[in-house]
C-alpha cells in the first residue's frame, strides 16, 4: 500500500527503474533517457553531472513530477506519483518536494516572506503558521532584515537563498536542485551552495543536485553521471559530511 | 469548508495581486482600462436604457391600470346574478362585488351625437371609469358638489366634442329597439349631468365612457352585459383609481399577483358551483396583447445593448490572454509548487471576474446615478402637446439593474473561462523555460 503524502516511509526515497524518455516523434525524435535506474536512499546527497543536453534537466523534471516519463517505473517516497490524479500530483509535489532552479523562480509579485510562505499558503495551512515559518527561515540565512523586499530588490545571491528556504518550507522528502548556483558569481556561489547543504544537513533532507560543475558535485555523497541516455555511478563517499550521517530529520513533517 | 474557505482566500489574494501588478505594465494597463470601461458604460447604457423603458412602461401601465377594471366577473344571460354572488361569497364578501351593466349608445344633445361606452353602476361609480372633476361639476356652486356616487357622469373630452355646456342635460340614447306608433324606435333618455370625469390620455376609447345609475341604464340596454365589478379596496387590494395609479411600481406588482390569486380562488369556486362559463378577467387579462408588447420591446432593448456588453467581454477577454502571456512563467513556477490546475483556472477566473466586477459594479453604480438624476430634474424634456408625457421618465428597478449587473458578469465569466483552461493546460517545464 502506498504511504499518504508527506509521511514518513522507510527504504528508499527514490526508485527508478528502465525510466526512458524521447522528445518529438519520427525523424524528429530525440531519445533523451532510455532504461535509467536509479536508487537514492534516505538523507542521501547525490549529484547528477553530466555534459550540457545529457538529459539530467529532464531526469530531474521527471523526478520531481513536473515531466512525464514515456516509459519506466518512478517511485517517490513508495508512491508512484505518475498513477495519482492531477489534484493529488500536485499536492504530492506540494507537500513531498522541493525545487530549487539555476534561475530563482521566485514569484515576482510576492515578497521574500511571501514566496518563502507560498507553499505553505498552497497546501492551505493557516497564513500566521506559513509566515512564522518563513521568518524562521529567512532569519536561518540571515535574510531577515530583507523580508520584505521583493525578488528584484533582491541581490542574485539573496534570491537563490529565498528560493532555498521556499524549497524547504514544507520539508519535504526529496529536495532537487538544478544548477543552483549556475546563475551565481564563485563568491556568491559557494555561499548559497554552504548554505543549502548545511540547512539540508540540519533536516537530512534526500537531495539530488544536477551539476555540470565538478568541484560541487566532489562535495555530494555519490556522483552519478549521465551520458549517451544512461546513468553510471561515479563515486561513492565524499568530504560532505552530511551524506553519511544526516542530523536530522528533527521535526516533526507536514502531515 | 474552513479549509475550502482559506484556498479561496488565497485565489484571491493572488488574484488580486496580479490585478494590482498589471497596473504596472502600460500595454496590460492600457488594455484592462479599456476592457473595464467599455464593461462599465454597456452596463450604464443598458441600466439607463431598461430605466426609461420601465419608467415609459409604469407610467403606461399606470395608466392602464386605472382605466381597466381590477376585476370582473363576466355574466352569461343564463347566469343569475345571486347564483355568482353566492358561489364565490367565500373568497369574495358580498360588499366587495357590485353589478355593473355595459353598453355601447350614444350620447349627445342639440343634433351632435357621439358613440360613447355606457357603465350602469349598482352602488358606487366605479373609478376606473375616471376621476370626477369636482371644480367643474354641474349645478354650480349653490348645490355643492355632486355626489360621486350618484348621476350621470361624462369624459370630459367626451362633452367636448358634443359641446356640452355645464348645467346642461344629456341625451343617452340606446341601440336596443322598443315598439313605437312609428314602429322600433330607439330608447332614449334626457339626464342632468352630474360632472365630468378625468381620463387619461393613453386611449381613446377611455375617454368615451358615460357612467349611469344601474336602474336606467337597465332602462336603456335591458339585460345587456352584466358584470360583477370587484371594489378591489374592499378587500385589502390597491383598487381605486387614486391609490393604484400613484402606488409604487412593486405594490402594484404585489397587488397584481394577489389579484391573480383571487381570480385563481374565483374560478375554483364558480366551477364548483357549476358557473364555471362565468369569465373572470382582471386588468391584465384584458390588456394581454399590450402587456406582451411591453415585455417584448424590453427583451429586444436588453438584447440590443447587451451587445455592448458582449464586445466588451472580448476586449476583456484579450486582456487576460495577454496577462496570462506575460505571467507564463510564474503560472509555471506556482504548477511546481503543487499548485494544482484546477487553483490555478480559478485564480484566472477570480483574476477575471474582479476586472469585470469593477467595470459591472461601477457602470451600475453610474447608470443608476445617471437615472435618478435625469428622472429627478426632468432633464430629458420632450413636446407634450406632442406625446402623453412631458419628459423622458426613469425608473430603475432592482431586478433590472440585477439582472444586468449578473449577466454582465456571467459573459465576462464565460470569457475568462476560455483563458483560464489555458493556463491549466500549460505545461510546468516549459513554462518555467520562459
Amino acid at each position: 500500500m502506498s504511504a499518504a503524502v508527506g509521511e514518513q516511509v522507510s527504504g528508499p526515497v527514490v526508485e527508478v527503474r528502465g525510466l526512458s524518455k524521447t522528445y518529438g516523434v519520427g525523424a524528429a525524435a530525440l531519445e533523451v533517457l532510455r532504461g535509467v535506474d536509479l536508487e537514492v536512499g534516505r538523507g542521501e546527497l547525490l549529484a547528477i553531472v553530466g555534459p550540457s543536453g545529457s538529459g539530467k534537466s529532464t531526469l530531474l523534471h521527471i523526478l520531481g513530477t513536473l515531466d512525464r516519463p514515456d516509459s519506466g517505473e518512478v517511485r517517490i517516497a513508495s508512491r508512484d506519483p505518475f498513477a495519482l490524479s492531477a489534484e493529488a500530483l500536485a499536492r504530492f509535489r506540494n507537500r513531498s518536494l522541493g525545487f530549487v532552479f539555476q534561475f530563482h523562480q521566485l514569484l515576482p509579485d510576492f515578497t521574500a516572506l511571501e514566496n518563502v510562505a507560498m507553499p505553505s499558503r498552497i497546501a492551505g495551512e493557516p497564513v500566521s503558521q506559513g509566515l512564522e515559518r518563513a521568518a524562521r527561515l529567512l532569519a536561518e540565512v540571515g535574510l531577515d532584515s530583507r523580508s520584505h523586499a521583493l525578488p528584484h530588490e533582491l541581490s542574485g545571491g539573496e534570491r537563490q537563498r529565498v528560493a532555498i528556504c521556499r524549497a524547504l518550507s514544507l520539508e519535504p522528502e526529496l529536495l532537487l536542485a538544478d544548477e543552483p548556483t549556475g546563475n551565481l558569481d564563485p563568491r556568491s556561489g559557494e555561499r548559497v551552495l554552504e548554505l543549502l547543504l548545511e540547512l539540508r544537513r540540519r533536516r537530512g533532507t534526500t537531495t539530488i543536485l544536477v551539476t555540470h560543475n565538478p568541484e560541487i558535485a566532489d562535495r555530494c555523497a555519490r556522483v552519478l553521471l549521465l551520458d549517451r541516455r544512461q546513468l553510471e555511478e561515479v563515486s561513492r563517499g565524499s568530504r560532505d559530511a552530511s551524506a553519511a550521517a544526516p542530523e536530522g530529520p528533527t521535526e516533526p513533517r507536514v502531515p | 469548508m474552513r479549509d475550502a474557505m482559506r484556498a479561496s482566500l488565497f485565489e484571491l489574494e493572488v488574484a488580486l495581486r496580479y490585478l494590482r501588478t498589471a497596473r504596472r505594465d502600460a500595454l496590460v494597463r492600457l488594455l484592462s482600462r479599456i476592457a473595464g470601461v467599455g464593461l462599465g458604460v454597456g452596463v450604464a447604457a443598458l441600466i439607463l436604457a431598461l430605466a426609461a423603458l420601465s419608467g415609459f412602461q409604469e407610467r403606461l401601465l399606470g395608466a392602464v391600470r386605472q382605466s381597466t377594471p381590477a376585476l370582473q366577473l363576466e355574466l352569461r344571460p343564463e347566469h343569475r346574478v345571486e347564483d355568482v354572488r353566492r358561489a364565490v361569497a367565500e373568497v369574495v364578501p358580498q360588499h366587495a362585488l357590485q353589478q355593473v351593466l355595459v353598453g355601447r349608445g350614444w350620447v349627445g344633445g342639440g343634433g351632435r351625437y357621439e358613440v360613447a361606452e355606457l357603465v350602469g353602476y349598482e352602488r358606487r361609480r366605479p373609478r376606473w371609469l375616471g376621476e370626477a372633476l369636482p371644480a367643474v361639476s354641474f349645478g354650480g356652486e349653490a348645490d355643492g358638489p355632486a355626489d360621486p356616487d350618484a348621476g350621470v357622469w361624462i369624459s370630459q373630452r367626451l362633452t367636448g366634442r358634443i359641446g356640452l355646456a355645464p348645467g346642461e342635460a344629456v341625451e343617452i340614447v340606446s341601440p336596443r329597439p322598443h315598439l313605437g306608433p312609428r314602429g322600433p324606435q330607439p330608447r332614449a333618455r334626457w339626464l342632468e349631468v352630474a360632472g365630468w370625469l378625468e381620463s387619461p390620455d393613453v386611449e381613446e376609447a377611455f375617454n368615451e365612457r358615460v357612467a349611469l345609475p344601474l336602474d336606467v341604464a337597465s332602462t336603456l340596454l335591458g339585460a345587456g352585459d352584466r358584470r360583477l365589478d370587484l371594489l378591489p379596496e374592499e378587500v385589502g387590494l390597491l383598487g381605486d383609481a387614486e391609490s393604484r395609479g400613484g402606488a409604487s411600481w412593486s405594490a402594484a406588482a404585489r397587488s397584481d399577483r394577489r389579484l391573480s390569486a383571487l381570480a385563481g380562488e374565483l374560478r375554483v369556486h364558480l366551477a364548483e358551483a357549476g358557473l364555471e362559463s362565468v369569465r373572470v378577467l382582471d386588468w391584465r387579462d384584458r390588456n394581454r396583447p399590450l402587456l406582451f408588447v411591453l415585455r417584448l420591446e424590453k427583451a429586444v432593448v436588453f438584447l440590443a445593448v447587451a451587445l455592448i456588453v458582449l464586445v466588451a467581454s472580448f476586449a476583456l477577454l484579450s486582456t487576460l490572454h495577454l496577462l496570462l502571456a506575460n505571467k507564463t512563467r510564474e503560472i509555471g513556477v506556482f504548477g511546481a509548487l503543487g499548485t494544482s490546475p484546477r487553483r490555478l483556472r480559478r485564480i484566472f477566473r477570480t483574476l477575471g471576474l474582479l476586472l469585470a466586477g469593477t467595470g459591472g459594479v461601477v457602470g451600475g453604480l453610474v447608470g443608476t446615478a445617471l437615472a435618478w438624476l435625469l428622472d429627478r430634474y426632468e432633464l430629458l424634456r420632450l413636446p407634450g402637446q406632442v406625446y402623453i408625457l412631458d419628459h423622458v421618465p426613469f425608473s430603475v428597478r432592482a431586478t433590472d439593474a440585477g439582472l444586468v449587473i449578473l449577466a454582465a458578469l456571467l459573459l465576462t465569466f464565460a470569457a475568462t473561462v476560455l483563458g483560464a483552461r489555458r493556463v491549466a493546460a500549460l505545461d510546468v517545464v516549459e513554462a518555467l523555460r520562459r
